[in-house]
C-alpha cells in the first residue's frame, strides 16, 4: 500500500523554482531516500509535504487521501510525521514529555477539563522510548543530552504517535559512524513497523545501505530515481555529485 | 479647506516627533537588534533636564539644548552598555522586558525627580505666526516639521553613503555582516544607541513647548513612533518620516472631524500597527542573530496544597493581625497575584508578550459593574459573569498573536492596551461615567458581610480564596497535556505543528484563559473599593504588572505569590510612603529590579531557590548521562549487527 504521494511538487521562492515538478511515492515498511548536493532542493521537498512551505503546483496524498490543502498540524495529525535537521526540540520539556505532546490527541476544549482535572498523558511513549532506546533518558531535558542522543530524541517524536510516514531531514548530520550505523539500524526497525519513510540525507553511504528506492535530485529538478542500486551507478548521478562524467563511481 | 489646512498644520508638530522618535528607534533596532520601549521614555526625560537647566538654572536656551543633548547621548550610551549589551544573546522576551525596565525606571524616576504633574515648557519659538496661503502656521510647528525633514536627509545619506552606514546596515543583516567591514559589533551599536538617542531627545525638546511636560504621557509616545518606525519596514527612513507624518496629521484632522468617536485619535496609531502587521506577519526584519539562552524555567508543580495551604493560613493571619491599612494593601496585593498569574499563562507558558493584561482586567472591572447594576447579578456571580465577558476582548486581541510574534505581538498588545484605556476606559457611553464606575452593594454571602470597604480583613480572605483557586487550576494546567503543549509551543511552533499541535488553538486558549483570569482580577478590584476609576488600569499598570511577574518568575506560580508584594498598593509601597513619604519609588525599584533580574536572574525570584536544587539534578544528570553513554559504548555491537542485514 502507497502511504505517501507526492505529487510533481513544485516549490518557488520569489523567482528561483527550488524544487521542479518532483515526485515521490512511498510505500509502508520502506525507507525511500532523497538524495542530492546542496541547495537542490530536498529540505524544500519535505517542507512542502508537510505543509510548512506552499507549493505552487502538485498534491500530497496520505494513506489514499489529499492532504494538499490541509495545515501543517492536521497533516501531522493524520499521520504524517517528520524530523528537522535543526532538531527543535522543546528544550523545557523532558524527552518523555517531547514525546507526550506529540502523541496527545488535541480536542476543543480540553483546556477547560485540564483547569479541574488534568489529564494526565497515557503510557503510549514506552513503546517509542524502547523503539529508540531513550528510556534512560526519558526524564532528562533535551539540552542535557549529547547531540547525538539529541538526534535520537527528534526521531522518537515523530514516531511516537505511530504514524504512517516520517520524514527525516539530515538524521545522521553530526553523527559519527557508530552512531550512524545504530541510526540506520533504528529506521529499519521503524520500517519494519510498517511506517513508511523518505530519508534526507548527505550520508549517501547510509542511503544506499538502507534505502529500497531512492530519488536523486539537483537544482530541484530528478536526475535519476527507481530502485537504490540503479540509482547509485546511474550516470546523471555521478555528474551530479563529481560535477563532470566520471568513470571512478561514488 | 482653510479650516481642514489649520488642522493639517496644528499635525505637523505631533507628525514631526512622531516621524524623529520613529528615526530613533530604526537607527537603534539596526545597530543592536533592541526594539527600545523606553525610547519615548528617553525623549521625555531629556526633555525634562533641558526645562530644568534651561527654567530653573536659567542657562542660556542653546547651552541648554547642547547639555540635554549630551545626557541623551549619554543615557543611550549607558542603555546599551549596561542593559542591552549584556542581553544581547538574550530571548526576545529577555530583550523586551530589559527595554521595559528602562521605560518604567525612567518615567519614576522623572516623576520624582521632576514632579508628578504636568509642566508648560518655555517656547522655543517666536509666538507670533506666520501667514501662509491664509493659514496661519506656528513657528514651533514649522521648526519641528523642519528638523525632522532635515534630521531624515542627513541619517539617509549617512546610512547610504558612509562606511559607517554600511557596517550598521551589515550588522542588521546578520551579526558577523559588520565584521566584514572591520567594525567591531558592540561599537556600532553603542554609537547607534547614541545617535537614536539623541534623536529622541531632539523630539522631546521640541514638543515639550506644544504638548507640554508629563512623565507618563509623554513616555507613551512610543506607541505612535513604533507605528511610524513599523510604517517605514524599520528599513526605509523617508517612510518613517512620511508614516509619523501622516499619523501626526491624521490624528489632528480625525481630531476635528470625528470627535464623535472618543479616543480614536490615540488609537488610529495601534490600528495602523495592526493592520501593518498582521499583513506582513511579521513588520520588523528578522536579524541573523544568535540566541543562547533559554526562556525562563517553567518548572512543574509539586505539592500545590500543602503549598497553597500553608501560603493561606499566613495570609489569613496576617490579613487579620495587620492594622487595617496593611491589611488592606495586603488585600491589593493578592488581586496583584491573580493580576500575575494571567501573565503567567500568557506570556509564561505560551510565550506571547501580552502588555495590556490590566486593560482586561479593566474590562472584567466594568463589565462586574455593569452586570450588577444592570442585570442585578450579585457577588460572587457578577464578577465570573464579568470575567467572562472579558474573554472575547482577549480573544480579539490574541487574533493578531496568530500572524505575528515576539516584538511584535509586544508591539501589537501596548498598542491594544492603549486602545483599551483611551476609547473604552475613559469613554462615558462604555463605562457609564462617575455613576456607573459604582457597584451597587459591597460583596457578601449567605448574610456575611464582606464588603472590601468596611471589612478589608473579611474581604483579604476573598479575595486569598479566589486567588487560591486560580493557582489550584493553573497547577493543574501546567501538569496536563494542554499545559505541556503550551509550552511546547512557547519552545517551538513550527515543531509544535509538525507534532500535530494546533498551535492557533494553544494561543487562542492561552488568551481566552489569561484575560478571564485577568477579568477575575478586575472583579475583585471593583468589590475591593466599592468602585472603580479609569486610573487603575492605564497601560503603565500593565507593563508594572508585567515588570512584577518577570521579577517573580514570569513562567512560575510562586513567582506570581512573589511578584506581587511589590505592587503598587501593595504592602511594601504603603511603608514606603509610611516611612519615606514617598511610593513612587516602588515604581522605580521595580523599574531597577526588572533590568537586575532580567540580566542576573532571568528565571526571576521563585527559581533562584530551585536553581540550586536544579544545579545538582543536573549534576547527577550528567553522571547519569556519563553511565548511560558507557552502557550504549558496550551495547553497540548488536544493532550494527542488526543494521546491516538487508
Amino acid at each position: 500500500m502507497t502511504a505517501l504521494v507526492g505529487d510533481q511538487i513544485t516549490v518557488t521562492y520569489g523567482r528561483n523554482v527550488a524544487v521542479d515538478r518532483v515526485s515521490v511515492e512511498v510505500k509502508a515498511g520502506e525507507i525511500v531516500g532523497l538524495i542530492g548536493p546542496n541547495g537542490a532542493g530536498k529540505t524544500s521537498m519535505i517542507d512542502a509535504i508537510t505543509g510548512f512551505t506552499p507549493m505552487s503546483t502538485g498534491s500530497v496524498w496520505l494513506d489514499g487521501v489529499d492532504v494538499t490543502a490541509s495545515a501543517p498540524h492536521r497533516r501531522a495529525a493524520a499521520g504524517l510525521r517528520r524530523t528537522f535537521q535543526q532538531l527543535r526540540l522543546f528544550d523545557d520539556l523532558t524527552v518523555r514529555e517531547n514525546l507526550i505532546v506529540a502523541a496527545e490527541d488535541d480536542t476543543r476544549f480540553g483546556v477547560l477539563r485540564d483547569l479541574v482535572r488534568p489529564r494526565r498523558a497515557r503510557i503510549v511513549t514506552d513503546r517509542a522510548l524502547e523503539l529508540t532506546g531513550l528510556l534512560d533518558v526519558a526524564d532528562e531535558l533535551p539540552r542535557d543530552l549529547p547531540s547525538g542522543t539529541r538526534r535520537v530524541v527528534g526521531v522518537a517524536r515523530a514516531i511516537v504517535a505511530e504514524p504512517s510516514v516520517l520524514l527525516l531531514d539530515e538524521p545522521a548530520a553530526g553523527l559519527d559512524t557508530h552512531e550512524t550505523t545504530d541510526l540506520g539500524a533504528m529506521l529499519r526497525r521503524i520500517a519494519d513497523d510498517g511506517v513508511g519513510l523518505l530519508l534526507i540525507e548527505h550520508d549517501t553511504d547510509l542511503v544506499f545501505r538502507i534505502c529500497e528506492q531512492v530519488v536523486a535530485i539537483d537544482f530541484g529538478v530528478v536526475i535519476a530515481s527507481g530502485p537504490a542500486e540503479t540509482v547509485r551507478t546511474s550516470d546523471a548521478l555521478i555528474a551530479a555529485y563529481l560535477g563532470v562524467p566520471d568513470d571512478e563511481g561514488l | 479647506m482653510s479650516q481642514l489646512l489649520i488642522y493639517v498644520v496644528l499635525g505637523l508638530g505631533p507628525g514631526a516627533v512622531n516621524a524623529l522618535l520613529g528615526l530613533g528607534l530604526v537607527t537603534i533596532y539596526k545597530g543592536s537588534g533592541v526594539l527600545n520601549f523606553g525610547h519615548a521614555a528617553v525623549a521625555m526625560y531629556v526633555a525634562f533636564v533641558f526645562r530644568s537647566l534651561r527654567q530653573s538654572f536659567d542657562w542660556p536656551t542653546p547651552l541648554a539644548f547642547a547639555a540635554a543633548l549630551f545626557v541623551a547621548a549619554l543615557m543611550g550610551l549607558l542603555i546599551h552598555l549596561l542593559v542591552m549589551h549584556p542581553l544581547r544573546h538574550a530571548p526576545v522576551l529577555a530583550r523586551v522586558t530589559g527595554s521595559l525596565g528602562v521605560l518604567l525606571t525612567l518615567a519614576s524616576a522623572a516623576y520624582w525627580q521632576f514632579g508628578s504633574g504636568t509642566f508648560t515648557v518655555n517656547p522655543l519659538t517666536p509666538t507670533e505666526p506666520l501667514r501662509i496661503v491664509g493659514v496661519n502656521v506656528g513657528w514651533d510647528r514649522i521648526l519641528l516639521f523642519v528638523v525632522a525633514l532635515s534630521l531624515t536627509a542627513v541619517l539617509y545619506v549617512v546610512y547610504q553613503r558612509t562606511l559607517f552606514g554600511l557596517a550598521t546596515r551589515g550588522a542588521a543583516e546578520t551579526e558577523k555582516g559588520a565584521a566584514v567591514t572591520g567594525y567591531s559589533q558592540a561599537r556600532l551599536a553603542a554609537i547607534n544607541w547614541m545617535i537614536g538617542s539623541v534623536l529622541a531627545g531632539v523630539g522631546g525638546i521640541l514638543i515639550s513647548p506644544i504638548a507640554r511636560l508629563n512623565a507618563f504621557q509623554l513616555s507613551l509616545l512610543i506607541a505612535p513612533a513604533l507605528a511610524a518606525a513599523l510604517l517605514g519596514r524599520f528599513e526605509n527612513l523617508w517612510l518613517v518620516f512620511a508614516g509619523g507624518m501622516v499619523l501626526g496629521i491624521g490624528e489632528s484632522v480625525i481630531g476635528k472631524y470625528l470627535n464623535g468617536i472618543q479616543g480614536l485619535t490615540a488609537t488610529l496609531p495601534f490600528l495602523l500597527i495592526v493592520l501593518v502587521l498582521v499583513r506582513k506577519g511579521s513588520a520588523l526584519p528578522e536579524r541573523g542573530e544568535l540566541v543562547y539562552s533559554d526562556m525562563p524555567l517553567a518548572p512543574a508543580v509539586h505539592r500545590t496544597s500543602l503549598k497553597l495551604a500553608v501560603f493561606s493560613a499566613v495570609s489569613v493571619a496576617l490579613l487579620f493581625l495587620l492594622p487595617t491599612s496593611y491589611a488592606a494593601a495586603y488585600t491589593i496585593a493578592l488581586i496583584g497575584g491573580v493580576v500575575i498569574l494571567s501573565l503567567v499563562v500568557i506570556v509564561g507558558w505560551v510565550g506571547q508578550i501580552s502588555l495590556c493584561q490590566v486593560g482586561f482586567a479593566g474590562v472584567g472591572a466594568y463589565a462586574t459593574i455593569r452586570v450588577a447594576n444592570h442585570l442585578g447579578v450579585g457577588f460572587p456571580f457578577s464578577i465570573v459573569l464579568g470575567a467572562l465577558v472579558t474573554i472575547p476582548v482577549g480573544l480579539l486581541v490574541g487574533i493578531p498573536a496568530l500572524r505575528v510574534r515576539g516584538v511584535n505581538l509586544a508591539v501589537v498588545t501596548l498598542g491594544a492596551g492603549l486602545a483599551l484605556e483611551r476609547m473604552v476606559f475613559n469613554n462615558p457611553s462604555f463605562t457609564g461615567g462617575e455613576q456607573g464606575s459604582a457597584l451597587p452593594h459591597g460583596a457578601g454571602l449567605f448574610g456575611i458581610d464582606l464588603d472590601g470597604r468596611t471589612q478589608p480583613a473579611r474581604y483579604g480572605v476573598v479575595v486569598l480564596i479566589a486567588l487560591c483557586l486560580c493557582i489550584a487550576a493553573m497547577g493543574n494546567l501546567r501538569s496536563s497535556v494542554t499545559g505541556r503543549r503550551m509550552l511546547a509551543v512557547r519552545s517551538d511552533e513550527t515543531a509544535a505543528a509538525a507534532s500535530g499541535i494546533d498551535v492557533r488553538r494553544v494561543k487562542l486558549q492561552a488568551f481566552g484563559l489569561s484575560s478571564f483570569i485577568a477579568g477575575i482580577a478586575g472583579g475583585l478590584m471593583a468589590y475591593r473599593a466599592g468602585r472603580v476609576s479609569e486610573q487603575s488600569f492605564v497601560v503603565f499598570q500593565s507593563i508594572n504588572f508585567f515588570a512584577l511577574a518577570y521579577i517573580g518568575g514570569i513562567a512560575t506560580i510562586g513567582g506570581a505569590i512573589a511578584g506581587t508584594f511589590l505592587a503598587p498598593g501593595a504592602p511594601f509601597s504603603l511603608w514606603l510612603r509610611n516611612t519615606i513619604g514617598n511610593d513612587q519609588l516602588s515604581g522605580t525599584l521595580s523599574g531597577v529590579g526588572l533590568i537586575v533580574t532580567v540580566i542576573t536572574q532571568p528565571n526571576g525570584i521563585a527559581n533562584v531557590v530551585r536553581s540550586e536544587r536544579e544545579k545538582r539534578r543536573l549534576k547527577a544528570a550528567r553522571a547519569d548521562i556519563a553511565r548511560t553513554a558507557a552502557t550504549v559504548e558496550s551495547d553497540r555491537v548488536e544493532p550494527t549487527v542488526q543494521g546491516t542485514r538487508t
